[in-house]
């Protein structure tokens, strides 16, 4: 491991660890920190996931000390239990430590705004997805606190939702808008801290205006395509007359100059639409080659991450352009996989070139 | 709706609902927005306090001379809780509405939240769950159940307020309760503007007010620097009156010219 650069010492919390990106995060860490003297903190509710997660980890860096908390972080009692595991280790030594709020819900989005008419479920995402990302951060924070040659590092897993509106994810947005405010404020009051709030992948407005774009001149040349196979259609039809006609008209030579003419008119026609077919043919080529290259340019780049929540937005986001855009995303197979994200998020955090506090989306790397 | 030289001079036989409409900017934009409202309107007024909610009303009726017929009513309603949301609805609903003009909702009640203290201090989710819920949660609550009540109908003009702060879009230290919550409600808003076409949606940041909110911040901050600059502005003169600011927020919705969803600074204007 000692050409991958890493974090040395370390002592990295994970929320929301049992899947998705939270596991892809703690399966690339494991092996950029110290595998002696570090230690790996995963918590989620589901225990039988986090100690498969943890067999797998011990298999990337078998020395690590990794410590499952089975926890439901929308229970005060379980993230003061986080936070007790923290403070019973032992990190005096230790050169990063690193907090992924990677925990989050999507929220009902089968729903629009004016459906959430009750304050008690509007509450209860709240307290899950801000309230406790900020309790944990701050207990974290106390519990190790600022030391000369120790580096802090406060993740927010965010979205492109933080800073957009998307109809019927309103949950969502509003959580991610709040948490990222959050951090922003904690980024202000405590210099020595770095916070950065990542989004890991989603699909912004430029991709998809490229995507729209490319769509419309896919469209444009079918058109064109059709039209010219029309034409020639045409044309063939005018050619099997004139050859019926050149057939008669060399039967009767005698008395066809008149038909030969008719015929030769005929031809000449069927040459002028067979030429404006093929013109047609060639420039509805070009333009669905220029579209295929978009099309590959866009899905290369506008990729949401490919995790249950990602299926849950397909399947039941109550906005019809939200979710036919999640699902036609899934159908041409650019979801991004975790791994992509995961290391470009590494780089990021070993350059630590980031401003403090900053938006980060996966895209802008 | 008074339509002169191109320009509106009124919201119409409307139905304005208020929250925090009991002091300071509530109190204010009740008064100012009095005088927009055509004969026959409702204004309602929500609050905690019964008793200053009642002198709000008085000072409507004396202001307006009760030449105007306006129906002002108080609803004496803690919109922390449920129940408070419920009372309010039901004051709406009770409110005959056929033939209104325009719906007008302006969330203006909210809460400082402790600014002495650090981020690093809140510790307790209940803390900040409480906070968020009064200043987010019961304002999505309320809009939606308002919005429910009076659905689009054609001839309906809907418009639903939420008063903001620099501190939707900009990180100030040791305010970290009060920056959340604002900008939460900013992209809530955002995301109704663009569900609802129909539905006219504008966040506004009034600017530093002289009032309940900003003798807290200036007494309270717990970021030294802030707090100075806030005696700085006091000292100096630099706090806008509630009437100055209001009165940029009426020509906002009379001129009806923002974009849906937009945050519009009093100082952009």
């Amino acid at each position: 491991m000692s050409d991958v650069p890493g974090f040395g010492k370390a002592l990295v919390i994970i929320t929301g660890a049992s899947r998705g990106f939270g596991r892809a995060l703690a399966l690339e860490i494991a092996a950029r920190v110290d595998a002696a003297g570090s230690v790996l903190v995963l918590a989620a509710r589901s225990e039988d996931k986090l100690h498969e997660l943890q067999t797998h980890v011990t298999r990337v860096a078998s020395e690590l000390n990794v410590r499952c908390v089975t926890a439901d972080l929308s229970r005060k009692e379980d993230v003061e239990r986080v936070i007790t595991v923290i403070r019973e280790t032992q990190c005096a030594d230790i050169d990063h430590l690193l907090l992924f709020n990677n925990a989050a819900s999507l929220g009902d989005v089968s729903r629009y705004g004016r459906d959430f008419t009750d304050v008690d479920e509007v509450d209860s995402y709240l307290s899950f997805n801000v309230s406790s990302a900020l309790c944990l951060t701050t207990g974290v924070l106390r519990a190790v606190p600022r030391r000369v040659g120790l580096t802090r590092v406060i993740i927010n897993i965010s979205s492109l939702c933080a800073i957009k509106p998307f109809a019927s994810w309103i949950l969502y947005c509003t959580g991610k808008a709040a948490r990222e405010m959050m951090f922003r404020v904690l980024a202000k009051e405590e210099p020595d801290l770095r916070v950065l709030s990542y989004a890991p992948g989603t699909t912004t407005p430029r991709e998809q205006a490229l995507m729209l774009f490319s769509s419309l001149l896919l469209f444009t040349s079918s058109l064109l395509l059709f039209t010219s196979s029309l034409l020639l259609f045409t044309s063939s039809l005018l050619l099997f007359t004139s050859s019926l006609l050149l057939f008669t008209s060399s039967l009767l030579l005698f008395t066809s100059s008149l038909l030969l003419f008719t015929s030769s008119l005929l031809l000449f026609i069927s040459s002028l639409l067979l030429f404006t077919s093929s013109l047609l043919l060639f420039t509805s080529s070009l333009l669905l080659f220029t579209s295929s290259l978009l099309g590959i340019k866009a899905s290369a780049k506008s990729r949401p991450l490919d995790t249950d929540m990602q299926l849950q937005a397909r399947s039941s986001s109550a906005d019809d352009s939200v979710r036919s855009a999640c699902s036609a995303v899934h159908a041409q197979g650019q979801l991004l996989t975790c791994e992509a994200s995961v290391s470009k998020l590494m780089k990021v955090l070993l350059e630590g070139n980031f401003t403090s506090g900053a938006h980060l989306d996966f895209y802008d790397v | 709706m008074e339509i002169i030289s191109g320009e509106r001079k009124d919201l119409g036989r409307a139905l304005c609902i208020i929250t925090g409409a009991s002091k300071g900017y509530g109190r204010t934009l009740a008064l100012q927005l009095s005088c927009l409202m055509k004969p026959r309107s409702v204004l309602m007024l929500v609050a905690r306090s019964a008793d200053q909610l009642n002198k709000v009303k008085e000072d409507v009726r004396a202001l307006n001379d009760g030449h105007k017929k306006l129906d002002v009513r108080c609803v004496q309603a803690d919109l922390e809780k449920t129940e408070g949301v419920e009372k309010t609805v039901q004051a709406i609903k009770d409110t005959s509405s056929s033939d209104m003009d325009h719906f007008l909702l302006i969330n203006n009640a909210a809460s400082l939240g402790d600014v002495s203290r650090s981020a690093l201090t809140f510790t307790d989710p209940a803390e900040v769950n409480r906070y968020l819920s009064l200043n987010v949660s019961c304002v999505l609550s309320l809009t939606a159940r308002v919005l429910q009540a009076f659905p689009h109908r054609a001839g309906l003009q809907r418009t639903v307020v939420n008063i903001s702060s620099l501190c939707a879009l900009k990180p100030f230290p040791s305010w970290v309760l009060y920056c959340t919550g604002k900008a939460a409600r900013d992209m809530m808003f955002r995301v109704l503007a663009e569900e609802e076409p129909d539905v006219r949606v504008l966040s506004y940041a009034p600017g530093p007010l002289d009032t309940d909110m900003q003798l807290q911040a200036r007494r309270f901050s717990g970021d030294l620097k802030l707090r100075q600059s806030f005696s700085t502005m006091f000292s100096e003169g630099q706090l806008l009156s509630c009437e100055e600011s209001g009165a940029k927020l009426m020509k906002l919705l009379l001129d009806d010219e923002y974009r849906s969803g937009a945050h519009v600074d009093f100082y952009e204007l």
